[in-house]
């Protein structure tokens, strides 16, 4: 086995960590009807899934400045959660009325698909949100070879 | 090192405060913690309670409320995570750059 860190520690965490915190932040977003959860928790567990990777890994967090890339996922969050809302006019209802979303199945049960639509683009938005956070963070005193930081 | 706010900082901070001061003075309006008979406790928290589940399909009240009653609230509050996002990137990286947010008259290090 070829150990890619210098600490058991970390090995651990990288190999032992990682997997279940983005499987736990799947779950906490699908199972947050049901149960304590929802977008926003979801999408602070999967942040921190991928900040982990980048702590852990230095050289990979020099390589990938996704800022743009991450900006711009974090506001497809609130348009996938705006769609959600103005997908129910042209069916009759009101802004984010989930009751009347072209959806095959029985009326209370198109809430719980609106409400889960909702609540992936809020994971989108925090989880993007928090990595370009720290992206940024992470780009102080780093400049590229024309001397700006974007 | 002696640190100088420009006009400009000052009028901003000022800004902030005076907002601040607003907001604390309407504050005193609203209803005291204890006091039972206000809307927020005569007319929707029963219908929550007992209605949540049947109208939306959610066990969880919680998310049904943030979710569906309330789902005009979360969206704003999405985009308010994602401006904070939006901020950080742009003091950041906009100021280490030019000096051009924060004016010229203060003493940053502009070359990098």
């Amino acid at each position: 086995m070829k150990q890619k860190h210098s600490s058991i520690i970390l090995e651990v965490a990288y190999r032992l960590l990682i997997p279940v915190l983005i499987v736990f932040g799947v779950y906490v977003l699908i199972h947050g009807e049901y149960s304590p959860g929802g977008g926003f928790q979801a999408g602070v567990i999967l942040a921190l899934a991928v900040i982990l990777n980048r702590v852990l890994e230095p050289a990979d967090v020099k390589k990938n400045y996704w800022t743009y890339k991450t900006i711009a996922l974090a506001g497809m969050g609130p348009v996938i959660y705006m769609m959600t809302g103005l997908l129910s006019i042209p069916f009759g209802g009101h802004f984010l009325e989930y009751g009347l979303l072209p959806l095959p199945v029985h009326e209370v049960e198109r809430h719980l698909y609106g409400i889960l639509f909702i609540e992936v683009g809020v994971t989108l938005g925090v989880m993007a949100t928090i990595i370009s956070i720290f992206d940024s963070l992470g780009k102080v005193g780093d400049p590229d070879e024309r001397g700006n930081l974007l | 090192m002696k640190h100088t706010f420009s006009k400009r900082s000052l009028f901003y901070g000022g800004l902030c405060l005076a907002v601040l001061a607003i907001m604390a003075y309407s504050m005193s309006f609203l209803p005291s913690y204890t006091e039972m008979d206000t809307p927020v406790h005569r007319n929707v928290a029963e219908r929550y309670m007992t209605q949540a589940e049947s109208e939306t399909g959610s066990p969880n009240m919680v998310t049904a409320v943030l979710a569906d009653y309330r789902s005009l609230d979360t969206m704003i509050e999405t985009t308010v995570i994602f401006t904070a996002g939006v901020v950080t990137y742009a003091m950041i990286a906009i100021r280490r750059r030019k000096n051009y947010i924060w004016g010229g008259d203060e003493d940053h290090e502009t070359e990098a």
